[in-house]
């Protein structure tokens, strides 16, 4: 699909965050691999999983194109499949300089030890926070909060408290929880990130569910990375302006829809500001 | 040539993402937590995860404060990496009543007092701005992962600034002697380009 930068910012130039004050970071382009048994896969509301390639390889190639961190989510964590998942993640940090997050059945202290050993910069986690919220604050007493990512499947709840309620289990199980709420108190237990998921915008590509990243926004100071629903950089653009500090995405690029650079390209037309690649200056000092 | 760097363990650090740096450049990577290995090594890293408190008793229980202070001193090849920066200042807001090593002048601080746009912590890339004088830290973008920073300029050491609620620290460079607050090993070509003027410095 073809972008054309809108009428007035046609210079193509990138919107470089510029030295002051500024509050905001250039907003981060997260490809995820969702990985099962070793293998890259895709599907939709988290069912129909199809295979999309060899998780290193993936995420070299999306650093290459300017990838501002990977995320690798398991997304069918079990007991008998952690020696694989260490596997996974220790050949996607030999091949990845850029962070890794790593999501997927973290059940105890030891599950994130393990994947920080193997080379996760951060672990996300879901249902056992869920289940037992201590650990959170367990994960961030040892590792420190900026290793520990709550990651939230969130489902349209249009009858009580923020419209948005917790779903865990790949969106098996509703267990009646705010996510709003919810977010808001992982942020206070230790989390120091939150990766909110839209579970009925997930590979849908209808956009991002702004709601819930405005109502989140609203609610927390720890980043918000969005997930759920990017097909295009307007979305992604979208997200920005609801509060998303970073957002991330799977089907779009797995496609070859569109390539890292392109969707940063396209940002800073629309006047989303994005983290340039590195070139390094001739030497000026004497 | 490969060169040979030794990383500090402390016990709360996650150190495969430094290690795997380095042997990207291929240089034969040890992790130690022993003192005499740390003062003898050409190259020496200490990195940081987690809390300052418990990176300073780690530090204590095994022994490796002189290590560490007297090469940092002596101009030898070192490379602190975010708490490693932190712990290299007199003290910080993180963790009141625990000294750090002092060889960096002022207290670390929080982000975001008086600043309640910020985010916390601050998680991403920033823009990294040396001072004149500066001969290993470039100008580039860098990953950051932060809830506390130095602000306080130290004689003799060359400031690397970057812009988050207010001016503050993002490196500072004296000789061979390197702290960074964010992290070079996360930060793809431009922390290549930064870990390779060290290894060369």
């Amino acid at each position: 699909m073809a972008w054309t930068p809108p009428p007035g910012n046609r210079s193509g130039r990138s919107a470089i965050v510029e030295p002051g004050n500024s509050a905001s970071l250039p907003v981060r382009i997260v490809p995820c691999l969702d990985v099962r048994a070793g293998r890259v896969v895709k599907g939709v509301k988290f069912q129909g999983l199809r295979d999309q390639g060899d998780p290193a390889e993936l995420a070299h190639s999306y650093e290459e194109q300017g990838a501002d961190e990977v995320v690798v989510l398991d997304v069918t964590a079990t007991p008998e499949g952690r020696g694989t998942r260490l596997d996974t993640v220790r050949a996607v940090r030999a091949r990845l300089s850029v962070p890794l997050t790593v999501g997927g059945g973290i059940g105890e202290v030891e599950d994130a030890a393990a994947l920080l050993k193997a080379g996760a910069d951060k672990v996300a986690v879901n249902t056992a926070a869920v289940r037992r919220p201590e650990l959170l604050s367990a994960l961030a007493t040892r590792f420190g909060s900026q290793c520990v990512v709550i990651s939230v499947d969130a489902a349209g709840w249009h009858t009580r408290g923020s419209g948005y309620e917790v779903v865990v289990r790949s969106g098996t199980e509703r267990v009646g929880m705010d996510a709003v709420a919810w977010t808001r108190r992982a942020a206070e237990l230790g989390a120091g990130e939150v990766l909110l998921t839209s579970f009925d915008r997930d590979g849908t590509r209808s956009g991002y569910e702004l709601g819930l990243l405005r109502a989140v926004r609203s609610s927390v100071r720890i980043p918000i990375v969005a997930s759920g629903g990017a097909d295009t950089p307007e979305h992604m653009a979208d997200a920005v302006r609801a509060g998303a500090d970073a957002v991330l995405a799977a089907s779009i690029f797995h496609q070859r829809n569109w390539t890292v650079q392109e969707v940063k390209a396209a940002l800073s037309g629309l006047g989303v500001a994005v983290r340039p690649a590195y070139t390094a200056e001739k030497e000026t000092s004497a | 040539m490969t060169p040979a760097v030794t990383v500090v363990r402390t016990s709360t650090a996650n150190l495969a993402s430094v290690v795997t740096a380095f042997e990207r450049f291929g240089c034969s990577v040890r992790t130690t937590a022993d003192p005499d290995a740390v003062a003898r090594s050409d190259r020496v890293v200490l990195p940081g995860v987690g809390a300052f408190a418990a990176a300073r008793a780690a530090i204590d229980t095994r022994g490796l404060e002189d290590a560490l202070r007297d090469r940092m001193l002596q101009g030898r090849s070192t490379l602190g990496i975010c708490l490693g920066m932190q712990l290299m200042a007199r003290g910080s807001e993180e963790a009141p009543g625990v000294t750090g090593l002092g060889l960096l002048d002022g207290e670390v601080e929080s982000y975001g007092q008086g600043h309640p746009e910020l985010r916390v912590p601050q998680m991403g890339w920033n823009l990294v701005s040396p001072s004149d004088g500066c001969r290993i830290v470039p100008r580039g973008f860098a990953y950051f992962a932060n809830s506390y920073r130095l602000a306080t300029i130290t004689p003799g050491w060359h400031p690397v600034w970057s812009e988050y609620g207010g001016r503050f620290l993002a490196a500072v460079e004296r000789g061979a002697v390197v702290a960074c607050q964010f992290h070079p090993e996360l930060s793809g070509t431009y922390g290549k380009a930064l870990l390779s003027n060290w290894l060369e410095a």
